[in-house]
C-alpha cells in the first residue's frame, strides 16, 4: 500500500467546487482545506505508485488548478519494496544471478 | 477489518501531517493523530538525490528502514513540496538488482578481461585493482590513470577523490560528468566575473516580474522551481511576463506569454540582436557599465572540441571531424562575423580558445551591428509553419521585455545553452545583456545558470574535481594556487602537478587510443552518458586497460567494467551537497547499506592504504609538462623534502593525506552531531575518527577569507539550519553577491563590486585581435563579451535530414540508473521514444508507435516513434531522452564540445529516420 498526500491549490473562491471534483476521483479523498488560501490536502491510495503518478498528472490537468504537487509519501507497507527478509535475499542472489545481470547485453555489442 | 482501520488511520494521519507541512491549521485531535501514527518513526532532515535544485527532504526511518519521505516544510528551496522524482528518494535504494558484492571478471579463478563476473571479497577486489593500477602507473605514470567522477559526489567524496589523485598520485586526470552538464556555465562565470557561480539565488523568482527561459524546459526538469515561477505568474497574471525560448515546443511554454521556437545554434544571434537593440535604443545603463564593466572579445576560429580525423574515426564521421581543422563560412556566418561567404577559415586557435582581450565600446557596437531584426529573424526562425513576421514580432517582444526600464528580469538556462558547441560564448552573452542593462546581482534581476546535478556546484566545482581545478576556484596551472594548496595539504613543494589533466571526453578517448590504462568510475554512468558511445564501449571491452566501476546497480558502465565495487547510496552515508544557488546542505546516515555495499569514501580511503610515499612521490614522467620551476616532462622527486617534513618513504597515503594526526582528533562517535545515527564508513575503518566531518573541515580552509567561506560541518548538521548560501560570514549567508548591500566582500561605497580575481589583467585590441603589448588590470570589474554567431558544424543535409537532440523527461533522471529501479516510475515511461512532427512522420510513411531506426554518422538505434504528447517538435526536428539504455541515444550523438569548456553538445546532431 502506498499513500501520497498531495497539495492542491486553487483560487479561494473555487475551493468548495474543487473539493467536490476531487472527491469524485476514484481512490482520492479530500482531508483538509483552507478556503482563505485555496489550499486542499488530498490522499491518493494505490497498490502501485504509477497509478498515483498518473492520478497526479490528471489532477494537474483539471480546470481551475493552480498547483498540484506531492507533499508526503508513505510506503512502509509496500510489499514489493520490502520483501520478507530483504537483506538475506539480496545476499543469496548475489552470486550467479546478480553477476548475470551485469553481463553485457547484446545491444551493447551491436 | 483491522487492516482497513489501520489504513484509514494512516491516511488521516498522513493527511494531517501534510496539512501541517503546508500551513493548514489543525485541531489538537488531528495533531495528536499524527503523533500516534508516527510514534515509532524517526524523522530527520535530508536533501534530494536528484537534480541541482537542492530540495529539502524529510526522511522517516523505523527499525532500520525508510518508511516515508516528505518535502521539508522548513526548506527554503521547496517549502514542503516534492516533484515526482523527489517522491521516490526513499525507494531508489531498494531495486531488486542492487549490487551487494564486489564482482570481478574471471576465468579459472584469475582476472580475465574476457571472463564473466564472479563475486569476490573486498580484499580480492582491492588486490586486483592495486595490481592493475600499479602496472599502468609504472608504465605510463600519473598521466595514464584516471577517475571519472561526478556532480553527484558528496562534498567529502569529491574532496577525498581530488586529494587522492592530485596530492597522492600526482595526477590531474580526475574529471566529473558535470563536464557534460555545466562546464560552459563555469567558463562563462570565470571569464565574466573572475569567480564561479551565480550572483543571485532562487528568491529572484519572487522578486522579479519577468522570467525568460533559454534552452531550459523548467516545467519538466526543474519542476519545483517552476512551481515557484507559476505561483508568481498566477499571483500577477498581467504584470508578470514569461518568455520561453526553445528549439522544441515543450511544457514550459504552457503558461508562457510568448514561446519563441528557434533554429539550433541561433541563440547566439538572438542574444546579439537584443544587445544591438539595447545599443540602438540607447538603453545601455551607462553609469553601471562605466563604473563596473569593460568590453572584451576573443578569437572565432577555435574549432569544435572534436578529435580531428583520426585512425579511430568511422568513415561516415570523418567529414564532420575534418571541420576541426578548417571550415567554409556559410552566408549567415559570414554576415555575423563580418566576413565573406565561402571563405575558408583555418581553425588556428583550437589550443587557446579561452584567449580574450579588452575592446572599446565602439568596437563592441561594430560587433553587434550586423544582428538586425531582419537578419536574425530569417536566421533563427525554428518553426517552418510560423511566418517570419510572427517570429519577428516575438523577437521584438523579447527585446522589449529585457529593455523596459522599470521591469526586473531573470534569465534562466540549463542544458540548451550549456551543451552547445559555443556553450561558453552563449553563457557570456546572457551576462552581456544583463550587464549592459545593469540588471544583474540585484533581487529579481540577473542571469542565472541552473544546474542538473545535486552537487555540480558544491562538489564538482567548489571542491574542484575537474582536471584543471583545486578547491575554492584555485587551478593547478597557477604556481601561487599550488603553493597555497600544498600548504593546507602539508605537501612538499612541487608535489602538485602543474599540467592540466584530461577532461572526461579525453579520458574516454584515451581508453581507446591507449593513453589511459586505468580508470575508476565513481557516482556516474559515463559509458551511457557520453556521446559517440560505441567508441568508448569498444575501448573498455577490447583495448588493453582496466576499468573499475563503483556502483549500486548494474549500469552500462558497470557492465562494461572489469571490476565492480558495490556502493552505498545517499541515505546509507553521511554527506553534504551544494545546489545551484550556492546553498550547502548536509544529512546524516539514515540506514545501513545492504550486503557488502560500502561507501565511496571508505573505498577510496581503503585503497589509499595500499600506496607508500616512495611509490608516488619519486620523480615521475609527465609527457608534455612545461612549467616554470619544473624540468620539462617531469615531476620532481619530493621525498627528501618529505622526509625533512617528518614523513617516511614507508608511510602510506591513508595516514599522510587522510587519517592525519589533526583529522584523527575529530572522533567518532560524536553524539552531539550524530543523535543516534550510525556512521558505517567510520565503523568499517575502525580507527575511531569521523572522516566526513574531519575532511569537510579541512576542505573549508581553502575558501575561508577567499570569498568562498563555508560554515563548519556541525553547523550544516544542525536541526535549525536548512543549508546556507556561501560565502557564509559570521554564520550569515550571502544572498546576492557583488552587491554591496548584501555581500560583505563587496567594497564599501562601491555599489557593486565584481571582485572575482581570475583573468583580471588582459591585453587590449579590436574585434580582430590584440593590439597592445601590456596587460591592463580590470580588477573589480566584469567583462561584457562580444561573441558572434557561429554555425553548427553538423547540420541536416540530404542524407541525414533531421535535427536530433537529447535531454531529460520528468519521471527519469539522467541515465535512469535510480529512477528506472522504481518499477512504477519505469512503467510511466517504459522506453524512450523519438518525438517527431506528424508531417515529418507522414512524409516518411511512418506512423505513431512504429518502431524506427534512428541513424547518424556514428551509429544507429531503434526507438518507438511518437508524434503526440508533451514534446512537440517543429518540422525537421526530433527529440529522444537518454535515460533508457535500451534506446542508447548516445551511440548517435556527436562528441563535439564547446572548445573552451570541453562540454559536449548533445543537442545538435543530424540523423535520418526510417522504418525498422
Amino acid at each position: 500500500m502506498n499513500l501520497s498526500a498531495i497539495l492542491v491549490t486553487t483560487k479561494p473562491q473555487n475551493t468548495l467546487n474543487m473539493i467536490e471534483t476531487l472527491n469524485n476521483i476514484q481512490d482520492v479523498e479530500v482531508f483538509h482545506h483552507d478556503v482563505s488560501s485555496g489550499k486542499i490536502i488530498i490522499i491518493q491510495e494505490a497498490e502501485a505508485i504509477h497509478e498515483e503518478v498518473d492520478g497526479l498528472k490528471k489532477i494537474k490537468q483539471l480546470p481551475g488548478i493552480i498547483l498540484a504537487e506531492m507533499v508526503e509519501h508513505h510506503f512502509g507497507d509496500d510489499k514489493n519494496l520490502y520483501p520478507s527478509s530483504e537483506l538475506e535475499n539480496i545476499d543469496a542472489t548475489c552470486g550467479t544471478q546478480v553477476a548475470d545481470s551485469c553481463s553485457i547485453p547484446e545491444y551493447l555489442n551491436q | 477489518m483491522l487492516e482497513v482501520n489501520r489504513r484509514e488511520f494512516l491516511k488521516s494521519s498522513v493527511a494531517a501531517s501534510a496539512a501541517a507541512t503546508v500551513g493548514i491549521p489543525l485541531s489538537s485531535v488531528q495533531a495528536s493523530s499524527v503523533k500516534e501514527a508516527e510514534k515509532d518513526w524517526q524523522w530527520d532532515k535530508s536533501v534530494c538525490r536528484f537534480c541541482g535544485t537542492g530540495c529539502g527532504i524529510m526522511v522517516a526511518t523505523k527499525e532500520g528502514r525508510i518508511v516515508a519521505t516528505k518535502g521539508d516544510p522548513d526548506a527554503p528551496v521547496n517549502r514542503g513540496l516534492n516533484c515526482i522524482k523527489g517522491y521516490f528518494n526513499g525507494k531508489i535504494m531498494y531495486g531488486k538488482d542492487r549490487l551487494t558484492k564486489p564482482l570481478l571478471r574471471m576465468t579459472d579463478g584469475k582476472f580475465d578481461k574476457k571472463g564473466k563476473f564472479q563475486a569476490v571479497s573486498w580484499d580480492r577486489a582491492f588486490d586486483e585493482m592495486e595490481k592493475q593500477f600499479k602496472k599502468t602507473y609504472t608504465e605510463k605514470g600519473p598521466a595514464g590513470i584516471s577517475i571519472m567522477g561526478s556532480g553527484q559526489y558528496t562534498i567529502p567524496e569529491g574532496y577525498v577523490a581530488a586529494k587522492l589523485m592530485k596530492a597522492g598520485f600526482r595526477s590531474n586526470n580526475i574529471d566529473p560528468n558535470a563536464r557534460h552538464c555545466m562546464a560552459s556555465a563555469v567558463v562563462g562565470f570565470i571569464q565574466t566575473f573572475g569567480i564561479d557561480e551565480p550572483s543571485g539565488n532562487y528568491d529572484d523568482i519572487e522578486f522579479t516580474d519577468t522570467v525568460i527561459t533559454w534552452g531550459a524546459n523548467m516545467a519538466e526538469c526543474h519542476p519545483i522551481l517552476w512551481a515557484r515561477v507559476s505561483d508568481r505568474k498566477l499571483a500577477d497574471e498581467d504584470g508578470v511576463k514569461l518568455i520561453n525560448l526553445t528549439t522544441c515546443s515543450n511544457q514550459t511554454s504552457d503558461i508562457a506569454d510568448v514561446e519563441i521556437v528557434f533554429k539550433p545554434g541561433t541563440d547566439l544571434a538572438i542574444w546579439n540582436y537584443i544587445a544591438r537593440e539595447i545599443v540602438k535604443r540607447d538603453a545601455v545603463n551607462h553609469d553601471f557599465v562605466e563604473k563596473h564593466c569593460v568590453f572584451a572579445t576573443g578569437p572565432y576560429d577555435i574549432g569544435y572540441g572534436m578529435r580531428s580525423t583520426s585512425k579511430y574515426a568511422f568513415d561516415a564521421e570523418k567529414d564532420i571531424q575534418a571541420k576541426e581543422l578548417e571550415i567554409v563560412l556559410d552566408k549567415d556566418e559570414a554576415i555575423a562575423q563580418r566576413k565573406t561567404a565561402g571563405m575558408v577559415v583555418k581553425q588556428n586557435n583550437t589550443k587557446v580558445p579561452v584567449k580574450h582581450w579588452m575592446i572599446e565600446f565602439a568596437e563592441f557596437k561594430k560587433g553587434v551591428e550586423p544582428y538586425t531584426l531582419d537578419f536574425v529573424a530569417e536566421l533563427s526562425k525554428g518553426d517552418a509553419d510560423e511566418s517570419v513576421e510572427s517570429h519577428k514580432k516575438k523577437l521584438m517582444q523579447l527585446a522589449d521585455a529585457y529593455i523596459e526600464k522599470s521591469r526586473k528580469v531573470v534569465s534562466f538556462w540549463t542544458m540548451g545553452m550549456n551543451q552547445h558547441y559555443r556553450g561558453s560564448w552563449v553563457n557570456e552573452q546572457a551576462y552581456m545583456v544583463h550587464l549592459l542593462l545593469g540588471k544583474q546581482a540585484q533581487p529579481g534581476n540577473g542571469a542565472f545558470s541552473l544546474t542538473g546535478q545535486p552537487s555540480a556546484c558544491g562538489t564538482a566545482r567548489e571542491v574542484g574535481t575537474f582536471a584543471h581545478r583545486l578547491p575554492a576556484d584555485l587551478v593547478v596551472a597557477n604556481p601561487k594556487h599550488r603553493k597555497f594548496s600544498e600548504g593546507i595539504w602539508k605537501l612538499p613543494a612541487n608535489t602538485l602537478n602543474p599540467k592540466v589533466g584530461t577532461h572526461i571526453m579525453k579520458i574516454l578517448r584515451g581508453l581507446e587510443d591507449g593513453n589511459i590504462g586505468f580508470t575508476w568510475v565513481q557516482v556516474n554512468n559515463p559509458f551511457q552518458a557520453s556521446a559517440n558511445a560505441t567508441h568508448w564501449i569498444k575501448a573498455a571491452r577490447e583495448m588493453d586497460n582496466f576499468v573499475v566501476c563503483s556502483d549500486p546497480y548494474p549500469t552500462v558502465s558497470a557492465k562494461v567494467a572489469d571490476l565492480i565495487l558495490p556502493t552505498s547510496m545517499i541515505y546509507e552515508k553521511w554527506g553534504l551537497y551544494g545546489n545551484a544557488e550556492r546553498r550547502t546542505q548536509g544529512w546524516r546516515q539514515q540506514v545501513n547499506a545492504p550486503g557488502d555495499a560500502r561507501t565511496d569514501v571508505w573505498q577510496m580511503l581503503e585503497f589509499s592504504k595500499r600506496f607508500k610515499l616512495k611509490e608516488v612521490w619519486g620523480e615521475k614522467s609527465i609527457p608534455g609538462l612545461k612549467s616554470k620551476g619544473f624540468e620539462d616532462g617531469k615531476l620532481p622527486d619530493v621525498m627528501a623534502e618529505a622526509e625533512a617534513m617528518g614523513y617516511s618513504p614507508e608511510d602510506n597515503l591513508y595516514d599522510v593525506l587522510f587519517a592525519t594526526k589533526e583529522n584523527k582528533k575529530v572522533a567518532w562517535p560524536d553524539d552531539a552531531v550524530s543523535k543516534g545515527h550510525a556512521n558505517s564508513t567510520s565503523d568499517w575503518l575502525g580507527d575511531g575518527w569521523f572522516p566526513e566531518k574531519a575532511l569537510f573541515n579541512e576542505y573549508r580552509q581553502f575558501g575561508v577569507g577567499h570569498a568562498h567561506d563555508l560554515a563548519d560541518f556541525d553547523t550544516y548538521m544542525r536541526d535549525d539550519v536548512r543549508g546556507l548560501k556561501w560565502p557564509v560570514i559570521n554564520g550569515k549567508e550571502t544572498k546576492w553577491r557583488f552587491n554591496e548591500e548584501y555581500d560583505s566582500y563587496a567594497a564599501k561605497g562601491s555599489g557593486f563590486d565584481f571582485y572575482g580575481p581570475a583573468l583580471k589583467a588582459i591585453k587590449s585590441g579590436d574585434l580582430d585581435g590584440i593590439t597592445s603589448k601590456e596587460a591592463t588590470s580590470l580588477a573589480h570589474k566584469a567583462k561584457i563579451f562580444f561573441r558572434p554567431y557561429a554555425a553548427p558544424p553538423e547540420q541536416p543535409d540530404n542524407n541525414y535530414d533531421l535535427w536530433f537532440s537529447t535531454g531529460r523527461v520528468l519521471e527519469h533522471w539522467h541515465t535512469g540508473t535510480m529512477t528506472r529501479r522504481v518499477p512504477e516510475l519505469h512503467r510511466a515511461v517504459p522506453t524512450a521514444v523519438l518525438w517527431m512532427h506528424p508531417d515529418d512522420a507522414g512524409s516518411r510513411n511512418l506512423a505513431r508507435n512504429d518502431i524506427v531506426w534512428i541513424e547518424s554518422r556514428r551509429g544507429k538505434i531503434k526507438a518507438v516513434l511518437e508524434t503526440q504528447g508533451r514534446n512537440r517538435p517543429p518540422k525537421g526536428y526530433t527529440f529522444a531522452p537518454f535515460f533508457d539504455e535500451g534506446v542508447f541515444v548516445n551511440k548517435i550523438c556527436i562528441d563535439m564540445t564547446c572548445p573552451m569548456s570541453k562540454e559536449t553538445d548533445f543537442k545538435k546532431a543530424a540523423i535520418k529516420v526510417y522504418k525498422a
